[in-house]
């Protein structure tokens, strides 16, 4: 007959293990949903203190103060990548008890993003402010090029860093605008970059990359001599 | 979800069978070193099957002939079975050694030829690159004291610590050696290996050695199990035996073992939960096979990620530069962080890792082999050698699904 007494013991030990890994799980979950919620946080405030300037110089006929704003900007730029990079550091396979609360951190970024996008684009108007916009539109899983291009991109924010804003957004996040975007620029795969308005459905190399964002960007630029 | 499921399962089972294991040898701590010593010497009849063995079988043959047994109660036989070697003529050099020539290379056919011959109480099997030690068979011959016991085995040791692979094998043969005197304390020691293992010759002569599997030391080990014997380990009985130095000889070993290990489990699966066989059937050989399953996948699954990622870099160098690379490397290193450390699949890594690092270390502790070990090699052999183990078994279940052709 079997003795059941080890077999038990061990399983009750096993059982003790595994849960408090399944506790320590849970709570770095709950660390990361809210360093998540702080930093979007962080942008959303920034977001709204440039809606609230703009608002108020509009009302009020008074001239834009565009070293503010774009300080704030620059600002909020920063915050958002460091979002981003927090994001996609946690993949939504791990994560077992706030999945949800990740996901809605997940939508809201792409919605701050977007708005973040529209700003700029106005106070490039506004301003004249000397920056080169590319959205960059990729899906996280099953597509190995994206991985390549969000390098690309990388490594070209580092060089031209405030001049170069990447905006990168994820088509299968379920956003009404992100739909919009898609078939208002005609984006049928990824990875697909608009650069001023100009669509480039592949992987655009480094050197491409950087003649473009050279091109449209006046004036001596150390990255482009 | 279904990988994190699976994940949960596999790190589930791999605690369960450390906590095991870990309370098996608390428990039975004190049993390991019990000797079983007797004034009875019965006749022993010591059975080497050797194949083109030229380079081993002098220093085999001096070991077996020096054991300190009265000598008119030692009989070697050799079978040389299909050598193309000197192997025959070393042997005729020993006047008290019988040889019988076969020709078909067949380690079982070879063992009961030499059967025939045998006039011993106990059959004694040793492979010709074996050495045992001088006493080892008057610490195992008292076990047979005991009616029930059917077998008895013997500690084995490696005969060289030299060198890396060596070294990993030094520490698997450790834990396997306490592994199986745990598996002997249970009753459920199932495999007889050519190590001067003893088996009483009624039985060795009713059930016989079998060429159906790859492994005829599991096959006759079932066999005495299933009839209602027990198998002993002896953990002071020490032999010493040549092990693989390359990993082209330890991929063929290994795949053989593991294939066999596969073909008699299916060979005796009237063993599986039937009462007669407890801890072996209930447990043993289905945990056995959920591990080996679990640890298929998982190398299956780290293969395909590994291919993924080498595309994805060929293809990605196409596009960045090796400096970039390396910069964009840096530079992502602190998300690699964070992404670890908040995944289940590392935290429960962690404590299977940490959980098999204190079997190993308890057990060689126990064992009082510790000392013997570098530490710093036990996550080198946990987290390298197992993953090699685990990639022939691999190779060794395609090879039996495909039933490719058996290599002994």
């Amino acid at each position: 007959m079997v003795k059941l007494n080890i077999y038990t013991k061990a399983f009750f030990l096993t059982l003790g293990i595994f849960i408090i890994g399944l506790f320590i799980g849970m709570n770095v979950e709950k660390l990361i949903g809210s360093d998540l919620l702080k930093r979007s946080d962080d942008v959303e405030r920034s977001i709204q203190e440039i809606e609230l300037e703009m608002l108020y110089f509009q009302t009020l006929n008074a001239s834009y103060s565009c070293d503010f704003l774009n300080e704030i900007v620059r600002e909020t730029n920063n915050n958002l990548d460091d979002l981003s990079d927090r994001l996609s550091s946690y993949s939504e396979d791990n994560i077992l008890f706030w999945k949800s609360d990740v996901e809605d951190q997940k939508k809201k970024y792409t919605y701050l993003l977007i708005k973040d996008w529209l700003l700029q684009e106005r106070i490039k108007i506004d301003c004249g402010t000397k920056t080169v916009s590319v959205l960059y539109f990729y899906k996280r899983k099953e597509c190995g090029d994206c991985i390549i291009q969000g390098n690309i991109l990388s490594i070209l924010k580092n060089s031209f860093r405030e001049k170069l804003m990447v905006f990168p957004l994820d088509i299968d996040v379920k956003l009404s605008m992100i739909d919009i975007l898609i078939k208002r620029f005609n984006i049928t795969s990824t990875p697909s970059l608009v650069i001023e308005d100009n669509l480039y459905q592949r992987i655009v190399s480094k050197e491409e990359l950087n003649d473009i964002v050279c091109d449209i960007l006046p004036g001596n630029i150390t990255a482009c001599s | 979800m279904i990988q994190t499921i699976f994940y949960f399962f596999a790190s589930f089972i791999g605690i369960y069978i450390n906590m095991w294991l870990l309370l098996q040898i608390f428990e039975k701590k004190s049993q390991f070193l019990k000797r079983k010593m007797t004034k009875k010497l019965p006749k022993v009849s010591v059975l080497i099957p050797a194949c083109n063995e030229e380079a081993s079988i002098e220093e085999a043959l001096d070991s077996v002939l020096g054991l300190d047994y009265p000598k008119n109660k030692v009989e070697v036989i050799v079978i040389d079975n299909g050598s193309t070697d000197n192997t025959s003529k070393i042997v005729q050099k020993f006047k008290n050694v019988k040889l019988i020539k076969q020709k078909k290379p067949c380690k079982a056919t070879a063992l009961n030829n030499g059967l025939k011959l045998a006039t011993g109480k106990l059959i004694g099997i040793l492979d010709a690159d074996t050495l045992v030690t001088k006493d080892c068979l008057k610490k195992t011959v008292g076990y047979f004291d005991d009616p029930k016991v059917g077998a008895v085995t013997n500690l084995i040791d490696i005969d060289t610590k030299k060198g890396f692979l060596a070294k990993m094998q030094n520490i698997e043969y450790l834990f396997s050696a306490l592994t199986k005197r745990v598996l002997s304390l249970l009753g459920s020691m199932y495999v007889t290996p050519g190590t001067l293992s003893l088996i009483r010759e009624d039985i060795a002569r009713n059930i016989g050695f079998s060429d159906d599997t790859l492994t005829e030391d599991m096959d006759i080990a079932l066999s005495i199990l299933k009839r209602g014997y027990k198998i002993v380990n002896s953990l002071d009985a020490v032999v010493y035996t040549k092990i693989p130095m390359n990993f082209k000889k330890l991929t063929e070993q290994r795949i053989r073992w593991y294939r066999g290990f596969i073909e008699n489990s299916l060979k005796h699966r009237d063993i599986l939960f039937n009462k007669k066989s407890s801890h072996l059937g209930y447990f043993i050989i289905p945990i056995s096979f959920i591990a080996i399953f679990i640890g298929v996948l998982v190398s299956i699954a780290s293969f395909n990620q590994f291919v993924n990622d080498i595309t994805l870099f060929s293809r990605s160098i196409l596009y960045i530069s090796l400096s970039d690379q390396a910069s964009l490397f840096l530079i992502g290193i602190p998300n690699l962080i964070s992404s670890l450390l908040s995944s289940y699949l590392f935290i429960f890594f962690i404590f299977v890792f940490s959980t098999s690092f204190a079997v190993l270390y308890f057990s060689l502790k126990f064992f009082g082999r510790a000392n013997r070990i570098n530490t710093i090699l036990l996550p080198v052999y946990m987290l390298g050698y197992y993953f090699l183990i685990m990639v022939y078994w691999v190779f060794a279940l395609f090879q039996e699904l495909f039933r490719w052709r058996k290599k002994w």
